[in-house]
Parts: structure tokens; C-alpha cells; sequence
């Protein structure tokens, strides 16, 4: 029965009234407006602390290493810095100078008995403060004694000795012939380092060398065969993938201060209630059950929602304040359309995660027991959260599917301004119809023992009929949570069979067969009986009359032109999802039936599907819908809920089948109705289907027969007119006889 | 002319089930009573009292047997029911956060009252019960007889044909007490069925019309003061209930005047199962 507009203000009250219980206690307050204002400014400097000199570290590394004498120092440092190809890149500086910003003065102190060459630490210090290009490596050097022991104390990183044995001369300067050695350790990253990287610089160094002798001998002209240079390139989407996974911290915080906000209401206005004993007084009004906790539900969510702009108020401000806001999302910032859309997708995720939260505080008997069963779902929480976190994981298939990492994944695709429209369409869909099913189970949860202080409810009780004991058909809670639960895991299972390509074509047919029986067949057959529901009153199984099945055929052979027609007037519209490579996909895919007995083809993609999503949409889901609305929403509901259906469980988002699709519903849902029964509808669909995989599967036959069969342009008239006489006595034959069967 | 009954209660039977065992916690009663009358349902702690109130209620289905008001079934998840029935419960509290103006509005809401005559209502009720001086502070601040007044006018928010009083009388002073009786037998003048639980036997000698004695679930004897005299031979309720529950006296009397100090001790809820 539809809402009327007291009922709507009614429940505006209701919902009002749990928010303002909620909003003035303190506690409350707490969350909302307290823990966003300390926790940013404390992760801020956190970030600074460690975060940005994590990023130094990797962009200027800082070397330690000792040399036995003065002299040794002068002859690396020269060669070092005159002769290697980027002398720009590299700064050299001295343990105990005051020059020695990038030594730490733990080191310093331990290396007392450095020393050096005042002009080379002017030199270096020159270089260092330089400042036009950042450099990428310094190396800071020390005297010592003995180099083993230096790098085994780890006061050096690494320890050099140079002997000069000869010189030589080019171009007016003076070079040295150097024999020498590394002391390092194995056990050090660090010495690992910078030995592999002082040994590839004199590498260098001795290229350079080399060709000067060559010169100098008269061979002037290239003697490596292999020169290879390097060119950097940024990747697109204006950042490196290590600020994208930065990136997604912020709306992975912004999604746990969410879920943080919403906690403390979920157990005031549900536990809290029980424990505090004016729950038993509400349950003892005729208001139904679902409505209470609709408006708790609101109430939860509000201040949720309110939490999450409290938190990106706060991170604003902070980011701006600490000038954060450039490292994590570089000069251009965050534009104002993304940040909507990361709002509205925290307040996805608040719906679903509010929901949850009812269903598990409608449990508990007192607070304290609530927060026990909260503890582990915010760990659970936390771990998918994590996981997204890393820089590789990619928004695609499952992951689409994952509460809470498929938000935080499309947050940071849509900071990285790299989101796709159909993964995000499928994260969206996905999560409301979690949302939906976690609140339909909250609402079999809760109050159902209200009289008690304490709960005796056991998970049991979301599968019974407590609620609707003597139904004949589900409710329409029954449907929604059986729609939420069908679609994620039809989903899941369709992309798992995807995996099986090493089956033959009949075998993978018959899988996908296989599953849709078990999902579209079994699992609606199973909650009725576990509803305790009339089987055949819901699934409409009662025996078609002849004209009525007669109509179904009709339908099922004439309305695929118009079907065609529509999805050619969408895509004229501008709504084109496919392009060649789509179409080429496709044309390969028929081709590849052809070692596929046509019956097969049939039988397994067009008749066990019809009657499976018959099974569902028009027995289970229609009779459930049917309880509550006039014929005409219900058909609308769910031919609208079929088209869905059909748009997302494509490979990519085809929204110029949709209109067809949901229409298409509407016909299916009409004949259900005026037929009373399964089967017309069964006739109809498996028709309709059969027909167009027939033609997609004959379709060279016919064309070389001299049946033109256009992908890209309007059917011819007459083939209209001719489905459209066919369409009409369908209509005729449906409405024959206006004696009804009382189903409905 | 057979008066009819507001509300009939026909073998209504519950069991609890407490891990490998059934609690029998009510066990096949039958009574009714009739409008302007008032029915005292009596017994000690665990006689299930509170159980058949809250299958009358509808907040719990019966096991076997039903409970009927004004002739509809009350187990057939009837909400409209509800509509016919007002509670109070001395183990019902009030939201803390609201003040009484807001709960009896809040209320009205539940119950389908439109806001505008909800408003008179608590105009009504404010004036019927002295809420006026306190009708727009927060109920966490008010005294326990102050609360208590205002759940008396919660449950006549929707003026219901029926009131069930759940020991009406636990954790008040002899004033809060007075004031419920006169609330009993204001009751009573405006027409209302109304079933008071209690332990409390010499209350209810001075409340009651007819009474209902439970013991273990069981309906030991039912009628009216003068029937119930004249079939146990017995003047007063605690002695017929001690004579008809068999056991000797003088524990039993003990035993129940530790009951009744243990509940005026604490606010607890029952406990039964």
C-alpha cells in the first residue's frame, strides 16, 4: 500500500525524534565534532613526521663513507664530482663540518675522528646548498683508522682505499691510475647501496677514462656499440603510483571516521534502548516494526553523514594549513566535483555500513555487549580497508563487488580522475542492494523480543516467518533481501565460470545453465520454504490456459523487431555503450557457436534461462511486490528491477538495452498478470530468446538467402507491421476472456 | 443479559525453552473481564503474570490457547490491536534526552494520533495529571513520582478501551503508590478493562473487583473477594493464597514478604524466563 503524506510526516517525526535523542546527548557530540578536530591535525603531523621524510629518503639518499687518508678523499672526491656524467646529482659533504645537514649528529659524534679538506668541504657545501636541483645522492665522507671496523660498527656505510700507482695526461689535466678496494658488509642494506652505487659511478668513471686513453691513441670515433639513454615520463592522471595509493588514505580515513560516527547511535537507539527499558512501551504501539527502525536507520545515517562532514571539514582545512593537500593530490588540488562525488559515495558506504550496524546492536541485551559484537566487525572492517591501500590493486570484477574496498577503490580512482562509468555503476548498485538486504534482516532483528530486557533473538529468526506467520506470499523484505543476496553472488559466480575456458563451448553452456538454476531456481524455492509460504500461489504455477500460453508465442516471436528498434532509437539518442572492438568481440563469439549444436544453443541459453528468471522475477519477486502495491506499480517495479538486472550482469554496461529490457519486463509482468499464471510468461521469454539466438546463430545463412539482417540501421517497415499484427493478437487472445483468475 | 467481556483470555498456555529444558511458564488460563472492571491477575515472583500480560499485549504468541479483546484475537499480529490497549510497566523508563511534552507527542505519533488533536491530548493529559510544571524539561531531571505520572499519561495517550498495569506500584513511596490508585479507580469510573499484575495481595484487596490467583502458572482460584471467601473459607488474599498453594505458612509468608522487600529494593525486571 503506497504512502500517504501523514504517513511520510509521521514518519519524518519519528525519525526526527530519534535524532534529537541522539544529537543532545554528549556523547554524541564527542564523536562528531571533537574527534575530527584533534584527530587531523594529529595525523598531519604524524604525515610530516614520517610520511614526507619517508618520501626525502627516497629522493635524496645520504651515503657514509670512510676513507683512510686525507689524500684519498681528494683524489675520490675530485674524480666523483669532476668526471662522472651528472655532477649536478651529487653532493658531497663532511661528517664533522657544519656544513653536514645531511648526516645525523648520532653518526657525526661517532665519527670524532674525521676529517677533511677545508676547501673540498667549501666545495661540497657549495654544491649542496646549490639548491637549483634537488640532489638525489649525497655523499658524506669520514676519516678513519680502519675501515673494517668503521662499517662494522656501522659508522660508515662503506669504506674505500685508493692507491694511486700512475698518471696520466689529457687535454691539459692531469688524471690518476687508481688501484683499490671496498670494505662493506653484506648484512646492511645500506652498505649494499652505496657500495653498488659508488662501484657504478667509478664505473662510469672509468668509461669516461677510457675513452680519453682511446682518444689519445687516435681512436676517436664511437667505440661502444650500445648506447642507451633514459627518458622519464609522469604517469597520466597527474601523479606517481605511489601518491595514488597516498591518495587513497584520505577517503579511506574519511570512511573509517564514518563508520566511527555512526557507531555510538546504532547502539543508543537500539541496545541502549533495550538496556535503558522504553523499548517495550514503543513495541507495545501498533507502529510496525521496519518503521522504528527506519527511523532509527535515518537517525544513524544523519549522524553518520554529519560525522563525515565534520571529518572533510576538518581534513580540509588541515591539508590546506599544512600545505599537505599538494603532496597528496599535487598543485592542482582535488577539483570540487570529485570531492562531491567522494561524499556521495561515503554516504553509499554510511548506508550500507548503518544498516549493518542495526543488525548487529539489535542483537545485543545492553551497550557494553553491543560494543563486544562491534570490536570484531571493525576489525573485519579494517582489513579490506588495508587492502585497498595497496598502490596495485585494481577496481575491477570481484573487487567491484567487496563492501567497503570496492568505495575506497573507486574514491581513489575518482581522486585519480581514472574511474570507469561501469565499475562505478556496479559498485554503486551493488552497495544499495547490500544496504537494502542488511536493513530488511536489521528489521527482522529488531524488537522481535522487545518485552525481554534482554534478546533471545538467534540468527535463525532472520530466515523465519516470525513476522509474517500465515502469509501466502513473501513479503517485500523477503524480496529485497533475496535480490540482494542473487544479484552480488550471480555476479561472483559468473565471472568464476569465466575462468573454466579450458572446458569445451557445451560444457560452459551447460555450467552457466547449472548456476542459473541454482540461483534464479533454488535459492527463491528455498527461502519460500524456508518462509513457510504457499509454493504455488507465489510462484504462480497454477495450470495456463491454452489462449494464454498461445499469446505468450505470439509475444515471443514478434516483439524482438521492436525490441531492435528500441535499442536503435537509444543508441540514436546517444546512448552507445559498444564500439568495434565490442562488435568484433561479438561476430567472434557467434562464430565460436558454431561447434555448438543449435538445440544446445537454445535449450541452455534461452529456455532454462527464461524460465529460471521467471522462477524469480515473476513468481518470487512479483508475488512479493504484489502484497503491497496495485498491479500496475508492481509490474513497474519489477520490470524495472529485471532491466537493471540484465544492464549489469553484462560484460560492460549496455544502457541502450535498458529501455528495451525494463519494457520488456513490463510485457512479461502484463502477461503474468492477466494469465495468473508462470507459464505464458515462460512461453514468452524462452520464445523471444530462442528466436534472437537463432538468428544471431544462422545469421550468414540467412544472409546469403536474402534476408538482410542490419547491425546499425532501422528494420524495414513491413517487418514492423507484420510483428506489430502478431503484437495485437497476442493482446487479443491475452485478454480473450476478462474472467480472471484470482491470483493476484 | 450476559454482559460481554472487553477482554478474554481462553487457555492460554507459553512455554520457554531454557536450553535442554521447557519452562512451563503459563498454563492453560482462561478469564476475562468486562469494561469498568477492574482484574487483578496476583502471585508471587514467577508466577507468570507478566508472560500472560505480554501474550494479551501481542508482544509474544501464546504456545497454545488465545487472548481476545473486544472479540479479536490478539495472536494473529493484528497491529491495530494495539491500538485498543494501553501498557504501564514498572520496568519501562523514559526517554532521558526528551522532555514528557516530547515522549507523549512522540507517542501520539506511534499510535496514528494526527499532531493537532495530539496536541490537545497532551494538553488534556498535562492538566489530568499536574505535568504542567515540568512539561518541558528533559525526563532524566525529574523525580521518580514525577516520571511515573508522566508514563501513566503515555499509556492514555490514544485513550485505549483497555490499560494493563504491570506492578504498578514497585519502587514508589506511599504517595506515588496513593496516586496510582486514584489512577485505578479513575479507571474504572471512565469505563476501562483494566488487568493490574502485582505481588502485592493487600494492594490488590483494595484495588480489585474480581481477582485471578497464579501459582506456577497455573490459575489456583479466580472470582470475586466475597466468591473467593466463601470457596476457600479464608478472609484475606495472602492466607487463601498460602492455604491453596499448600505449603506451610509460615515459610510461605516469609518467603513472599522477602519478595516483596527484595522488589522494593531494586527496580529489576522480573525473572521470569
Amino acid at each position: 500500500m503506497p504512502l500517504d503524506r501523514n504517513q511520510i510526516s509521521r514518519f519524518g517525526r519519528m525519525a526526527l525524534k530519534e535524532l534529537r535523542e541522539t544529537m543532545r546527548d554528549r556523547r554524541t557530540i564527542m564523536t562528531l565534532i571533537l574527534m575530527p578536530v584533534l584527530v587531523y591535525p594529529l595525523l598531519s603531523i604524524i604525515f610530516q613526521k614520517f610520511l614526507i621524510s619517508s618520501v626525502k629518503q627516497t629522493s635524496q639518499r645520504v651515503f657514509h663513507v670512510g676513507v683512510k687518508t686525507e689524500q684519498e678523499l681528494f683524489v675520490l672526491q675530485d674524480l666523483l664530482r669532476r668526471i662522472t656524467d651528472a655532477p649536478e646529482r651529487t653532493s658531497f659533504d663532511f661528517g664533522d663540518s657544519a656544513a653536514s645537514g645531511g648526516s645525523s649528529p648520532d653518526r657525526a659524534s661517532r665519527s670524532t675522528d674525521a676529517n677533511s679538506s677545508s676547501d673540498a668541504a667549501q666545495g661540497a657545501s657549495a654544491d649542496a646548498s646549490n639548491g637549483k636541483r634537488e640532489a638525489e645522492t649525497k655523499f658524506t665522507f669520514y676519516q678513519t683508522e680502519s675501515l673494517e671496523d668503521a662499517v662494522a660498527n656501522q659508522d660508515v656505510d662503506v669504506g674505500i682505499e685508493l692507491q694511486v700507482v700512475d698518471v696520466f695526461q689529457w687535454n691539459g689535466k692531469t688524471y690518476p691510475l687508481i688501484d683499490g678496494q671496498f670494505v662493506m658488509t653484506g648484512q646492511s642494506v645500506n652498505s649494499k647501496d652505496a657500495f653498488d652505487e659508488l662501484d657504478r659511478r667509478l664505473t662510469d668513471v672509468n668509461f669516461q677514462l677510457m675513452k680519453y686513453r682511446l682518444q689519445d691513441l687516435g681512436i676517436t670515433s664511437r667505440v661502444v656499440p650500445i648506447s642507451m639513454g633514459r627518458k622519464n615520463v609522469r604517469l597520466t592522471g597527474g601523479g606517481s603510483s605511489s601518491n595514488v595509493s597516498l591518495a587513497t588514505l584520505v577517503p579511506m580515513i574519511l570512511i573509517l571516521m564514518t563508520m566511527t560516527g555512526a557507531v555510538y547511535p546504532a547502539i543508543d537507539l537500539t541496545a541502549g534502548e533495550r538496556e535503558r527499558g522504553t523499548l517495550e512501551a514503543v513495541m507495545a504501539t501498533p507502529a510496525s516494526h521496519f518503521s522504528l527502525l527506519l527511523a532509527k536507520y535515518v537517525a544513524v545515517l544523519a549522524v553518520a553523514m554529519l560525522t563525515a562532514s565534520m571529518n572533510v571539514a576538518s581534513m580540509t582545512v588541515t591539508l590546506l594549513a599544512s600545505g599537505l593537500g599538494r603532496l597528496l593530490f599535487g598543485d592542482r588540488g582535488l577539483p570540487f566535483l570529485v570531492v562531491l562525488e567522494i561524499f556521495g559515495l561515503i554516504l553509499l558506504f554510511a548506508m550500507f555500513f548503518s544498516a549493518v550496524l542495526l543488525i548487529v546492536t539489535s542483537f545485543a541485551r545492553s551497550f557494553k555487549e553491543a560494543q563486544a559484537y562491534l570490536i570484531p566487525l571493525m576489525l573485519v572492517s579494517l582489513a579490506p580497508g588495508i587492502m585497498s591501500l595497496m598502490p596495485d590493486l585494481k577496481l575491477t570484477g570481484w573487487m567491484a563487488i567487496i563492501p567497503l574496498v570496492n568505495c575506497i577503490l573507486l574514491a581513489r580512482d575518482l581522486i585519480s580522475q581514472t574511474a570507469q562509468l561501469h565499475i562505478a555503476v556496479a559498485v554503486i548498485s551493488t552497495t544499495v542492494l547490500y544496504a537494502c538486504g542488511a536493513l530488511v534482516l536489521a528489521g527482522k532483528i529488531f524488537g522481535a523480543d522487545a518485552w525481554q530486557s534482554g534478546s533471545t533473538a538467534t540468527w535463525s529468526d532472520l530466515w523465519g516467518a516470525s513476522a509474517a506467520q500465515g502469509r501466502d506470499v513473501p513479503s517485500w523484505n523477503h524480496a529485497l533481501f533475496s535480490l540482494a543476496v542473487l544479484i552480488p553472488v550471480f555476479l561472483l559466480a559468473t565471472q568464476s565460470t569465466a575462468q573454466f575456458q579450458q572446458l569445451s563451448l557445451t560444457w560452459r553452456f551447460a555450467l552457466n545453465a547449472l548456476l542459473t538454476v541454482a540461483l534464479f531456481g533454488f535459492w527463491p524455492a528455498l527461502l519460500a520454504g524456508v518462509q513457510h509460504v504457499n509454493f504455488s500461489r507465489t510462484f504462480r504455477l497454477m495450470r495456463p490456459r491454452g489462449f494464454d500460453l498461445l499469446a505468450g508465442l505470439l509475444f515471443g516471436l514478434s516483439v524482438w523487431p521492436f525490441a531492435f528498434e528500441l535499442v536503435m532509437l537509444a543508441r540514436e539518442a546517444g546512448l552507445v555503450s559498444y564500439d568495434e572492438t565490442h562488435l568484433e568481440r561479438y561476430h567472434d563469439l557467434l562464430s565460436s557457436w558454431k561447434q555448438v549444436s543449435p538445440w544446445v544453443i537454445v535449450v541452455l541459453l534461452a529456455v532454462v534461462p527464461a524460465a529460471c528468471e521467471e522462477f524469480f522475477f515473476r513468481g518470487y519477486l512479483f508475488s512479493a511486490l504484489r502484497g503491497r502495491h496495485s498491479p500496475a506499480q508492481t509490474i513497474f517495479i519489477s520490470s524495472a528491477m529485471f532491466g537493471v538486472f540484465h544492464l549489469i550482469v553484462t560484460d560492460f554496461l549496455a544502457w541502450e538495452r535498458l529501455p528495451s529490457s525494463t519494457l520488456m519486463g513490463c510485457l512479461l509482468g502484463y502477461v503474468c498478470y492477466k494469465s495468473g499464471s508462470l507459464f505464458p510468461g515462460v512461453v514468452l521469454h524462452a520464445a523471444h530468446n530462442g528466436l534472437l539466438l537463432l538468428i544471431a546463430y544462422y545469421r550468414d545463412d540467412l544472409q546469403r538467402a536474402g534476408w538482410d539482417i542490419p547491425d546499425e540501421s532501422h528494420l524495414p517497415i513491413k517487418i514492423l507491421a507484420g510483428a506489430a499484427v502478431v503484437v495485437l493478437a497476442g493482446f487479443a487472445l491475452l485478454n480473450r476472456r476478462q474472467q480472471e483468475r484470482r491470483v493476484f | 443479559m450476559k454482559v460481554l467481556s472487553m477482554i478474554g483470555v481462553h487457555q492460554l498456555t507459553k512455554r520457554f525453552d531454557a536450553g535442554n529444558q521447557t519452562v512451563l511458564a503459563v498454563d492453560q488460563i482462561s478469564f476475562d473481564v468486562r469494561a469498568g472492571e477492574v482484574y487483578g491477575l496476583l502471585g508471587p515472583n514467577g508466577a507468570g503474570k507478566t508472560t500472560t500480560l505480554r501474550m494479551i499485549l501481542g508482544l509474544l504468541p501464546p504456545t497454545s490457547g488465545y487472548a481476545e479483546i473486544n472479540g479479536i484475537r490478539t495472536d494473529l499480529g493484528n497491529g491495530e490491536l494495539k491500538q485498543c490497549i494501553g501498557l504501564v510497566s514498572a520496568s519501562a523508563n523514559l526517554y532521558q534526552w526528551l522532555t514528557p511534552r516530547e515522549t507523549l507527542l512522540y507517542f501520539a505519533d506511534l499510535y496514528g494520533i494526527p499532531p493537532e488533536h495530539a496536541r490537545d491530548d497532551v494538553a488534556r493529559l498535562s492538566e489530568q495529571f499536574g505535568l504542567a510544571g515540568f512539561l518541558d524539561r528533559r525526563c532524566s531531571v525529574l523525580s521518580t513520582g514525577q516520571k511515573q505520572r508522566v508514563q501513566l499519561a503515555r499509556a492514555l495517550i490514544h485513550d485505549p478501551p483497555v490499560m494493563l498495569l504491570d506492578e504498578p506500584t514497585r519502587g514508589l513511596d506511599v504517595i506515588g503508590t496513593q496516586g496510582i490508585f486514584e489512577f485505578i479507580g479513575h479507571l474504572r469510573t471512565i469505563g476501562k478493562a483494566v488487568i493490574v499484575c502485582t505481588h502485592r495481595l493487600d494492594e490488590a484487596e483494595r484495588l480489585c473487583d474480581r481477582f485471578g490467583l497464579l501459582h506456577h502458572g497455573k490459575m489456583v482460584i479466580e472470582g470475586t473477594l466475597a466468591e473467593l471467601k466463601a470457596k476457600t473459607g479464608q478472609t484475606g488474599l495472602m492466607e487463601m493464597f498460602l492455604h491453596l498453594a499448600e505449603i506451610p505458612a509460615i515459610v510461605n509468608s516469609h518467603a513472599l514478604s522477602n519478595d516483596v522487600a527484595a522488589t522494593n529494593r531494586t527496580s529489576s525486571s522480573e525473572s521470569e524466563p
